[in-house]
């Protein structure tokens, strides 16, 4: 399971963030892409927490449809990956700063700049770049030991590392901590589903797979029991 | 593992150290790693010197940090605009560098008008294409540049349009301080003077006030002079800020300064109560303007400025009592700088009107700030390119205008009409600010090439083509900056925080690529770090000195007050004779010239002004100063309150604003503290820039409501020659 789970993770991250035509053709082939479906459809369904097994007797159970967690237009925009061409030109026009339609799939973005004490004037704000959480997500990088690229390091709480943590602690085997870093990481993925809904049609491939997040969060906080508030970022 | 299955981490790389880390070793949650920051708060580091960018005036500041983020600032005591204090729009605007609204990545225009992001290096190329290609079919003189002074700005992009071959680098100048530069140029030789308002007994501020355009210095030098007792008069149509530490308000008619100096002058020549000596020694033709006011009676005075003629006749009285300690201050952005027909005439009129005083150079009276400059640079990688032989386009249309400024609205007139055919911007809302916004983006729309270089999306980029991110005033080292005052200094704007977008770059970057993409990267062989060293070199300072110190002082060279007896113009006098300004059509010496438009019935002048905590339309977008202006509805337009009663106008009603240009509903706040025959309309507010979330449709854009015109001969914007009707909605 910790594989299939990790892969996920990983396709997503590739999906919002850097890749390169080949990494991203690889990823989006067709065969490749119909294992991430399957892997992401178990994810969502399983009532178990991240990489575990499943119990013998719930591998009867039949696969419920995409459908049953996401819209008829999700699925049908899931189950067709941009090409690397129209990846570029989305990323160029909403996952660039500053312009209308932008849904820049940073953290810091949708949270409070700052609770601390001594912190600056707008540390209350929403809506800057470099909140407690981009400062957070640089410790834990390098207490975890990874290095970022220099287009990202300025926004370690982008989504896609994010994602890309969550896979890289369930490969490590730290299934907790990855279960326990997803559902914490996760929560302002409604808000952010919310700029995504307004660009339309053209970001329904994104808003699935945010939505596909946001159902892996429930179910894994579920199965821990532990209730969302205590998890709220 | 799938086989088809993603094998390495894409781009999430192992350290060394984390290679050899055991699984999960170091996970901590967010919430232990809050609470463990809790516990140890990261250190507050001093990260550096910088200049504030929140306005023009360039403040300079320690800043710190504090986990590498900026935690706070504080003024610097030695800087002379600041004077160790920040205003309200210097904190507030700091949150730029965090901002969601940053600009990330150059942009260029699509085909349906919406911008998308593209690489630096097809940026460069396509705009060096279209550069080369006008120098080929036009030549250089059919490139513009219009950048809002900074001190990096200021050295690059002129060093580009140089290289280039091109004369036409603007300021921001018509559309604020022009008029009043190129009217005192005539008269005095030089474009701002200070009026000793610490030590004064008497000042008269025009139009002017330090509260609400805040250069904190001048606001504590005004406090220190009134409670020392100076008497401090406000000649504004409106009751402003600066009314805290004024004794008297006069509330003029906008647009009619100009006469009140002249019947104050009046009212010194005929009595004899001036300065004859100094006249004597130091001007030239008073007898042609002493004649010209003699007719500039104050009854003739009040019934154009509605101030009552005895009120006139005691001011004029009153600054000759306190003189040599009194003086007209010089006004900036209003009557004197681009605001009416008048403008350059107004500002003119004043400074002749400070000589009959006999104030320059004495304590108390006014004075032009000594500075320091750096020396020649001998490096023959800092050699200059050749100055273009041509003049900057609208010299000649407007003679009287600074060229140091340049009439920039003129030159982008001249799109449509062929003459120029790619346009610059660094740092300049130029389309929001300068003159009608509709008009001027019609202009940049029109040009061949486009190109916008700031931190977010403004109106101006949204008219270009291009739009390349800068990077925010925190996140750069500029070229060193001389300031004048009492005591000149040179000051550094440092970086003191990392870069928040790896993908901006700083000016003096871009310019050097784009230069090297234009073929002319042999003017740009340095860094800014080499060149501001060289500069400080040349005084016996290094860059290292300036970085730790932010501020350096010049003593040497600090003012001394005795009479001053020599001037910048061709002569060394005083000038009331002016053979440039009759040249351009005005009188040799100053006299009443009625602005281009009078209120009439049911109408009103449309007159604008800073608020204390904005800067123009650039700090609109953030979040904290915009939450102020809410709390307070200080987008509201302001009516006389007697006016309203007879209108049936409430305070808080809707109302509708209209003029030649522009119809726009806001509220109103009803008040006693504006003159009957004005509405103010403060100039923040009014953002048609969607990607600006927060000022986005807030309140009205004054701009709007002024139709494209220039003032004759100076070129200023004439930003107050505007009639509006208002109604009440729905009434």
């Amino acid at each position: 399971m910790t594989a299939h789970d990790a892969q996920v993770f990983f396709t997503i991250s590739s999906c919002f963030g850097p890749a390169s035509e080949d990494d991203w053709k690889a990823c989006a082939s067709n065969a490749a892409w119909s294992e991430f479906l399957t892997a992401t459809r178990r994810l969502l369904q399983d009532e178990r927490p991240l990489s575990a097994a499943l119990a013998p007797i719930a591998h009867a159970r039949t696969s419920e449809p995409f459908g049953e967690f996401l819209s008829d237009d999700e699925v049908r925009a899931l189950y067709a990956p941009p090409s690397f061409k129209e990846k570029q030109a989305f990323a160029a026009r909403h996952f660039t700063g500053g312009l209308p339609t932008s849904a820049v799939p940073v953290e810091s973005l949708y949270v409070k700049w700052s609770d601390r004490a001594n912190a600056a004037p707008f540390a209350q704000r929403e809506g800057l770049y470099r909140s407690d959480v981009a400062l957070y997500m640089d410790d834990l990088l390098a207490a975890l030991g990874f290095e970022l690229p220099d287009v990202l390091v300025a926004t370690p709480d982008h989504l896609a590392v994010e994602c890309a943590v969550v896979a890289a602690l369930l490969e490590d085997g730290s299934n907790d901590h990855a279960r326990s870093f997803l559902i914490e990481r996760t929560a302002w993925l409604e808000t952010y589903r919310a700029r995504l809904r307004r660009i339309g049609d053209d970001a329904l491939f994104y808003l699935a797979l945010v939505d596909v997040l946001l159902g892996v969060r429930a179910m894994q906080l579920a199965c821990t029991s532990v209730s969302d508030d205590e998890h709220a970022a | 593992m799938s086989e088809h299955a993603i094998t390495r981490r894409g781009f999430l790389a192992r350290s060394a150290i984390g290679a050899a880390a055991v699984a999960g070793a170091g996970y901590v949650g967010f919430e232990a790693w809050k609470q463990a920051h809790a516990d140890e708060p990261g250190e507050l580091k001093k990260a550096g010197h910088s200049l504030c960018n929140s306005c023009s005036s360039k403040c300079g500041f320690t800043a710190y940090t504090r986990d590498g983020r900026l935690a706070t600032m504080i003024g610097d005591a030695d800087h002379p605009y600041c004077d160790g204090t920040l205003c309200a729009r210097g904190y507030g605007y700091a949150s730029i560098a965090y901002s969601e609204d940053r600009l990330t990545d150059p942009l260029k225009k699509q085909g349906d008008g919406t911008f998308a992001a593209i690489d630096w290096d097809t940026a460069y190329a396509e705009i060096a294409e279209k550069v080369q290609k006008i120098i080929d079919e036009d030549g250089p003189q059919a490139l513009v540049m219009i950048q809002d002074p900074r001190p990096s700005g200021s050295f690059y992009t002129a060093r580009f349009m140089q290289a280039l071959g091109s004369a036409n680098t603007y300021t921001h100048g018509v559309a604020c301080n022009m008029s009043k530069v190129s009217g005192m140029t005539q008269a005095i030789g030089a474009g701002d003077f200070t009026s000793d308002v610490e030590n004064a007994k008497m000042v008269m501020f025009i139009g002017r006030s330090y509260a609400d355009g805040i250069r904190p210095a001048s606001l504590h030098a005004m406090q220190k002079g009134y409670q020392k007792g100076a008497k401090f008069v406000m000649v504004d149509p409106r009751y402003n800020n600066s009314m805290h530490f004024c004794t008297e308000w006069v509330p003029i008619r906008p647009g009619t300064d100009l006469a009140l100096i002249l019947a104050m002058a009046h009212v010194l020549i005929t009595e004899g109560t001036y300065d004859a000596e100094y006249i004597a020694a130091n001007t030239v033709g008073f007898e042609d303007w002493a004649a010209r006011v003699e007719s500039c009676t104050p009854e003739w005075a009040e019934e154009i400025t509605g101030v009552p003629a005895e009120t006139i006749e005691r001011l004029a009285h009153e600054m000759w009592e306190a003189a040599p300690q009194s003086s007209i201050e010089q006004g900036w952005r209003a009557a004197t700088g681009c605001a009416h027909q008048n403008s350059g005439e107004t500002a003119r009129a004043l400074c002749l009107f400070n000589t009959l005083l006999g104030c320059w150079g004495l304590e108390g009276g006014a004075y032009t700030p000594p500075s320091q400059s750096a020396g020649k640079l001998t490096d023959p990688k800092f050699a200059a390119p050749a100055k273009p032989e041509a003049k900057i386009i609208g010299a000649a249309e407007y003679p009287l205008s600074a060229s140091s400024m340049g009439v920039s609205t003129y030159a982008l007139s001249q799109i449509p009409e062929g003459a120029v055919k790619g346009v610059f911007f660094y740092q300049s809302n130029c389309v929001a600010g300068y003159s009608n916004p509709v008009q001027l983006a019609e202009f940049v729309e029109a040009a061949e090439l486009s190109v916008a270089i700031d931190v977010q999306m403004t109106e101006t980029c949204q008219a270009c083509q291009y739009v390349l991110p800068d990077t925010c005033y925190l996140e750069r080292t500029e070229v060193p900056e001389f300031v004048g005052g009492k005591v000149p200094v040179v000051s550094l704007r440092d970086q003191v925080i990392e870069k928040v977008h790896p993908n901006t770059r700083p000016v003096d970057q871009i310019f050097t690529e784009l230069a090297e993409a234009c073929g002319v990267g042999q003017y740009f062989q340095f860094t800014v770090e080499e060149l501001g060293d060289a500069q400080l070199q040349t005084l016996g300072l290094s860059l290292e000195q300036l970085r730790e110190q932010g501020t350096i002082t010049f003593p040497e060279k600090a003012l001394k007050y005795a009479p001053k007896t020599t001037w910048g113009t061709a002569d060394k006098k005083v000038h009331f004779t002016s053979e440039a300004c009759e040249k351009a059509g005005f009188p040799a010496s100053p006299g009443w010239l009625e602005p281009q438009v009078m209120p009439g019935d049911g109408q009103f002048r449309l007159i604008g002004g800073k608020q204390t905590i904005h800067t123009h339309t650039q700090t609109a977008n953030i979040p904290n100063l915009m939450e102020i202006t809410k709390k307070y509805g200080l987008e509201r337009i302001w009516m006389n309150a007697q006016v309203a009663e007879e209108m049936g106008i409430q305070d808080g009603d809707e109302v509708e604003v209209s003029s030649e240009t522009y119809t726009g509903t806001t509220r109103v706040h009803v008040t006693n503290r504006i003159e009957p025959t004005s509405i103010y309309l403060p100039s923040h507010y009014g953002c048609s820039v969607p990607e600006q979330r927060t000022a986005y449709q807030v309140g009205l854009r004054q701009m709007d409501f002024v139709p494209f015109h220039i003032e004759p001969g100076y070129g200023g914007t004439m930003s107050q020659e505007t009639l509006v009707t208002v109604k009440k909605v729905g009434a």
